[in-house]
C-alpha cells in the first residue's frame, strides 16, 4: 500500500494550516486572547468572536437583541434522569446530540454532530415536554445561546447544559477527527477529553439558579 | 505531480512580497478546505453499512487514499496502515521478523529482528503508507551476525 501523496507533500500541505491564527474582535477589531467572549448574532445564528468590553456593551443590551452573549461555562445538571427508552424514543441515529430551543421557535430542535458537521433532526415533541416535565431543570435553558447536551456513546451518561459554542466546538472536533466510515478510536477519545474537560469546568446547576 | 505541489508550496512561501505570499496561502487554504468539506460529506453519504470492499477499494487507491489521509478522512488509523505495510511481500524474507512496537504522537517504531540489510527499503514502505508519521524509528539488528553464512543469492541481489 503506498499512495502518491509523499512525505514532503503531506508536510508542506499540511504546513499551509494557520497555526496559533491571531484572532480580532468582529465588532471592534481589537487582538483577542486565546480566551474571549463568544456573542450569538441572533439574525443568522452566527457565532462571534468579542472582546470583554463589546461583549459587555452589545451582549446585555436588550432593546434590539441583535447580539447574545454566550455563557462561558457549562452547568451541570444534578439529579438529571433519562431512560435508555426515552432516548431511544427521541429517535436520534447516534447517542450523541444537543437540543436547543430558538427564540424564533416554540420547539426545541435537535443536533446531532457527523462527519460533514451537524446534521437537524426532527424531534418527537411529546418525549421532549415529558422529558422536561420530570427534570425542571431543562426549562431554564437559556433560549438560542445553551442547548442540553447529551452524550451516551461508549457506555458514557454525559448530560449538562452547554454554551452552544461548545456544541458546535464539539461538532468541529467530531468532523475533524473522525476517521473513516464508523468513527475510530482517535474521536472516542477526542469526545471522551472534551467532555471530561467541559464538565471539570461546568459549575452546578443551582448555583446560577441562585445567583 | 507531488514533487511539484512541494516545490510551488516552497516558492509561494519564499516570495518576498508578503500580502502576496499571504494571499497565495489563504487561497491554497480555501481550496483545500473546500475539498475537505466536500470529501467528509461525500463520506458521510456512504451508508455506514457500506460494502467492505468498496471501503478497502477507495482506501488503497494511490490517489485517494492519499487524499483522504490529507484532510484527515482515511478509513485505517496510522497503526493499521503501519502494519499493512509490514505485511508487503517486498518484505517477505528480509528478516526474521519485523514488528510495529508503536505509534504514540505520530512517532512510528518499527523492530527488525535479523534482518538482511532491509533498514532503507523498510523506512521507505512505511513513509509511503503513512506519509503523516512524524518519524519513523526502526530498532533491532539488521545485520547478519558475523559468524552467519550470507548466502550467495543475497550477496549477488546487491542491496535491497
Amino acid at each position: 500500500m503506498s499512495y502518491d501523496i509523499s512525505k514532503d507533500l503531506y508536510g508542506a500541505l499540511r504546513g499551509l494550516r494557520p497555526t496559533g491564527r491571531r484572532r480580532l474582535c468582529e465588532l471592534c477589531n481589537l487582538q483577542l486572547s486565546e480566551e474571549h467572549p463568544h456573542l450569538l448574532q441572533v439574525s443568522n445564528q452566527e457565532v462571534l468572536c468579542a472582546c470583554e468590553a463589546c461583549a459587555v456593551l452589545f451582549g446585555h443590551r436588550s432593546e434590539h437583541r441583535r447580539f447574545l452573549r454566550i455563557p462561558r461555562d457549562a452547568r451541570r445538571l444534578v439529579g438529571f434522569t433519562m431512560s435508555d427508552a426515552e432516548w431511544s424514543a427521541l429517535r436520534l441515529p447516534i447517542d450523541l446530540a444537543f437540543f436547543v430551543r430558538r427564540s424564533s421557535e416554540d420547539h426545541p430542535t435537535a443536533y446531532y454532530p457527523s462527519p460533514a458537521g451537524y446534521t437537524e433532526s426532527l424531534l418527537d415533541l411529546e418525549t421532549w415536554t415529558d422529558l422536561v416535565r420530570r427534570n425542571a431543570e431543562l426549562a431554564g435553558i437559556a433560549p438560542d445561546v445553551e442547548a442540553l447536551l447529551v452524550n451516551r456513546t461508549h457506555g458514557r451518561r454525559d448530560y449538562l447544559i452547554a454554551p452552544i459554542d461548545q456544541c458546535y466546538k464539539l461538532a468541529g472536533l467530531i468532523r475533524r477527527h473522525w476517521r473513516g466510515f464508523s468513527g475510530g478510536d482517535q474521536v472516542r477519545h477526542e469526545i471522551a477529553r472534551f467532555f471530561d474537560a467541559l464538565d471539570t469546568r461546568a459549575i452546578a446547576f443551582k448555583e446560577i439558579t441562585h445567583a | 505531480m507531488s514533487e511539484q505541489i512541494s516545490q510551488l508550496v516552497e516558492q509561494v512561501r519564499a516570495l518576498p512580497d508578503r500580502r502576496a505570499r499571504d494571499t497565495a496561502i489563504q487561497l491554497a487554504q480555501a481550496i483545500l478546505d473546500l475539498h475537505s468539506e466536500a470529501l467528509a460529506r461525500l463520506l458521510a453519504l456512504l451508508p455506514f453499512e457500506a460494502d467492505s470492499q468498496l471501503i478497502e477499494r477507495l482506501a488503497d487507491d494511490p490517489k485517494i487514499g492519499g487524499v483522504l489521509l490529507l484532510h484527515d478522512l482515511h478509513p485505517l488509523d496510522l497503526a493499521a496502515r503501519v502494519r499493512k505495510a509490514l505485511d508487503s511481500p517486498t518484505l517477505r524474507n528480509a528478516a526474521q521478523k519485523i514488528e510495529m512496537l508503536s505509534t504514540e504522537e505520530g512517532v512510528v517504531r518499527v523492530r527488525v529482528e535479523h534482518g538482511h540489510h532491509v533498514r532503507a527499503a523498510l523506512e521507505q514502505l512505511i513513509w509511503e503508507a503513512a506519509p503523516d508519521a512524524r518519524q519513523v524509528i526502526v530498532e533491532g539488528d539488521d545485520q547478519p551476525a558475523r559468524s552467519e553464512f550470507v548466502p550467495i543469492q543475497q550477496l549477488l541481489a546487491g542491496s535491497p
